[in-house]
């Protein structure tokens, strides 16, 4: 018999709150997804969509909006969140219920933000977020009270915890049930009086609803003491990001050996099952050679983001935002530049975008044009290769694994050029007041094991999918160009150098000679403009065709066939080079022209140009 | 080459090539727009439209209003 059940209108609801007050967390625990989330304020810059069914079927879309504490849109991530909930954005409906996300910790401004969606004309409903950690500090808050002097439902949640979602989704079937009707906007910017009064009413509902303990069990404040400390904390930074680098080398070098090992395996018994040829050659030196060159890395990233995430969750990356803001504001940056610089370092891309926090347009695209400087994770492969092959692995200092020192003085550079060159832009290119970071701190909180897994193996999934997708077809492309044409009849030296890839190697030899690069780099550099690491693999590719590999590691090949001086080019090169294409495609979008993406290619280019002719010849002036 | 094994093995090593190289045209080289109008009209549907100047003037171009910026998520 066949039963037929009604179905159940949709159901378009939008979380809406301060930053880092959880939304995403909820969202996540809503639909399921896994969107980025963090400690920190302005990890959200755009609005996301997911779907869920809630408990009696009725389908529902939720959209997770960027953080704001207004509706005034002062930057474009507010302007997003605006637009979405009054209805402004084209194509997209008015969402029917808004969730209003709350710390229920830091319930004040909030608050205020609540009085101001009032006027969205939209029925909604706020959610006392992170109630564990309320409970835990003694605040209480009179919830049936709260909702009854705001005129809408108020209910407790914890994003974080499996049932914490429960009363959420009874809330929203009871609402839906009940009938959602939603009136025409009246928002208007509110003016400073009305600002005021908006913030008098909050601290008054604060006053009456919540009650905080005489002694409060939070350690952020005595945390906050000495991490903060002027002197101390910026101490204790370096001290944290130095040992983050000494972990990462000394961690991954088992792992990466037995990756090696196993893919030197995997291209041996392939060369003993398939018959001598174009398709073995193509498999053991182009593909298992050249994606495993690179896939080798896998153990540093997971380790480097390991510590990131720790970091993030922990609630220590905004206070390095907060340290870091007298250096960021004297090179001209506004303090909100370094969440989008500490993105970077996983991958300009998400890091430009964040830049989104960004209100000022001069300071927000000189962080555009520097973010590209910072170390993303796709130099790890090139920088571990070339320390391997050329810094001894030996304690200096009694305690200090010197390549995790080499590794730490790059992220350095890194850092203190992309200072550098905002400094330039902001001096002769966008000159004017930088504006002051106000930047609230989230509180300590200890990191969830899950959470920091799952991010952890979002970026391995991330590196893994780059190698089996782009990378594993640039090999193919880098094996294809160095094995075609067949070298002509008579021909004495190496197949390699007459083939496409050798003969446009040797073409730009001479271009390069100055920084000591020689033709294989030249080769690898070309791909190395798509994806960084591509670049790894294609020496790998390169030198394994041309049968100048000297051992199963591709560092053994290059220490043998390189000079430390040609290392060291390298090494600066890659602190500098021009971003990868998806990059500057990117940088084209969020500016809406050709022009910056230009202008970073070139400036880049020419920085990395220069400074490893520097290097290099002062490398081999010192006899390197 | 006339030797069916190797015959084979070319054709083989051919059309990896062919597909990697397709790829990276793909991935890399080919405009969103152009590729968005591709599978739109390959799967039959109607394809969006073309993205207009923005009229609110963000300050450094897109700001992730209605017409960029958005991408939905399947949960």
């Amino acid at each position: 018999m066949n039963v037929s059940v009604p179905t159940l209108p949709s159901l378009r609801l939008a979380l809406v709150g301060n930053p880092n007050c959880g939304k995403t967390a909820l969202f996540n625990a809503l639909t399921g997804s896994r969107q980025k989330v963090a400690n920190y304020p302005g990890v959200t810059v755009e609005r996301k969509e997911g779907n869920f069914v809630s408990p009696i079927g009725r389908p529902v879309v939720a959209i997770d909006l960027p953080g704001t504490y207004s509706l005034r849109g002062r930057s474009p991530d507010e302007v997003v969140t605006r637009d979405a909930i009054l209805g402004r954005l084209e194509g997209d409906q008015r969402p029917d219920m808004l969730v209003c996300v709350a710390d229920a910790t830091n319930l004040r401004i909030m608050l205020r933000l609540v009085l101001e969606l009032r006027n969205a004309g939209i029925p909604m409903l706020l959610a006392l977020n992170m109630m564990d950690i309320a409970r835990y500090r003694g605040i209480t808050i009179d919830v049936d009270g709260l909702s009854a002097e705001l005129g809408i439902p108020v209910i407790t949640t914890v994003a974080v915890s499996p049932d914490g979602t429960q009363a959420l989704l009874q809330q929203i079937d009871a609402m839906a049930n009940a009938g959602l009707a939603s009136t025409e906007p009246h928002w208007h910017a509110l003016d400073a009086s009305e600002v005021r009064d908006a913030h008098h009413l909050a601290d008054r509902l604060v006053d009456r609803f919540v009650s905080h303990p005489a002694n409060d069990r939070d350690w952020t404040r005595r945390i906050d003491r000495i991490l903060l400390n002027p002197a101390g904390g910026l101490l204790i930074l370096l001290a944290v990001l130095f040992l983050v680098f000494q972990a990462v080398f000394s961690w991954a070098t088992l792992p990466m050996e037995w990756i090696s090992a196993g893919f030197d395996w995997l291209a041996q018994t392939v060369s003993a099952i398939l018959p001598a040829g174009l398709l073995s050659s193509l498999i053991t030196d182009g593909v298992i050679t050249g994606v495993g060159s690179v896939l080798v890395f896998l153990p540093q990233i997971i380790i480097l983001f390991f510590f990131i995430i720790l970091l993030e969750d922990f609630g220590y990356m905004a206070r390095a935002a907060f340290l870091m803001d007298r250096i960021v504001g004297g090179a001209g940056l506004h303090g909100r530049s370094f969440i989008p610089l500490l993105s970077s370092f996983a991958c300009a891309i998400p890091g430009i975008m964040a830049t989104r926090v960004i209100e000022n347009r001069r300071q927000r695209l000189a962080t555009i044009m520097v973010a590209p400087l910072m170390t993303c994770s796709a130099r790890i492969p090139v920088y571990t290769l070339i320390i391997s092959a050329f810094i001894p692995n030996r304690q200096v200092w009694g305690m200090v694994n010197l390549q995790g020192l080499v590794m730490f003085s790059l992220y350095a550079a890194g850092i203190v050029s992309a200072f550098a060159v905002a400094l330039v832009f902001r001096t002769f290119v966008w000159r004017g007041k930088s504006e002051p970071f106000i930047m609230e701190l989230p509180g300590y909180k200890r990191p969830l094991v899950r959470s920091v897994l799952l991010g952890v193996v979002q970026r391995a999934i991330i590196f893994l999918k780059r190698a089996g997708t782009i990378i594993l077809s640039m090999m193919i492309l880098i094996w294809f160009l160095s094995t075609f044409p067949a070298p002509p009849e008579g021909a004495t030296g190496p197949a390699i150098h007459y083939s496409f890839a050798g003969i446009i190697g040797h073409a730009l030899q001479p271009l390069l000679a100055p920084i000591g690069f020689n033709w294989q780099i030249a080769v690898a550099l070309i791909p190395g403009l798509a994806a960084r690491e591509v670049a790894v693999g294609a020496l790998a590719t390169v030198y394994a065709i041309g049968g100048d590999a000297s051992g199963s590691a591709l560092s053994q090949t290059l220490s043998a066939q390189w000079s430390l001086a040609t290392a060291l080019s390298l090494l600066a090169w890659y602190v500098f080079a021009p971003q990868c294409a998806s990059t500057l495609g990117v940088v084209r979008r969020e500016t809406n022209s050709w022009r910056w993406p230009v202008a970073m290619f070139v400036y880049m280019m020419v920085l990395a140009y220069i400074a490893s002719f520097v290097v290099y010849q002062s490398a081999i002036a010192l006899g390197g | 080459m006339h030797d069916p094994v190797m015959l084979l093995d070319a054709v083989l090593t051919y059309m990896i090539v062919f597909a990697a190289a397709a790829f990276v045209l793909w991935r890399i080289f080919l405009p969103v727009r152009f590729k968005t109008v591709l599978v739109h009209r390959l799967s039959g549907r109607k394809e969006p439209c073309a993205p207009q100047a923005e009229e609110k003037g963000c300050a450094v171009g897109c700001s992730g209003c209605a017409l960029g910026s958005i991408h939905k998520r399947q949960a």
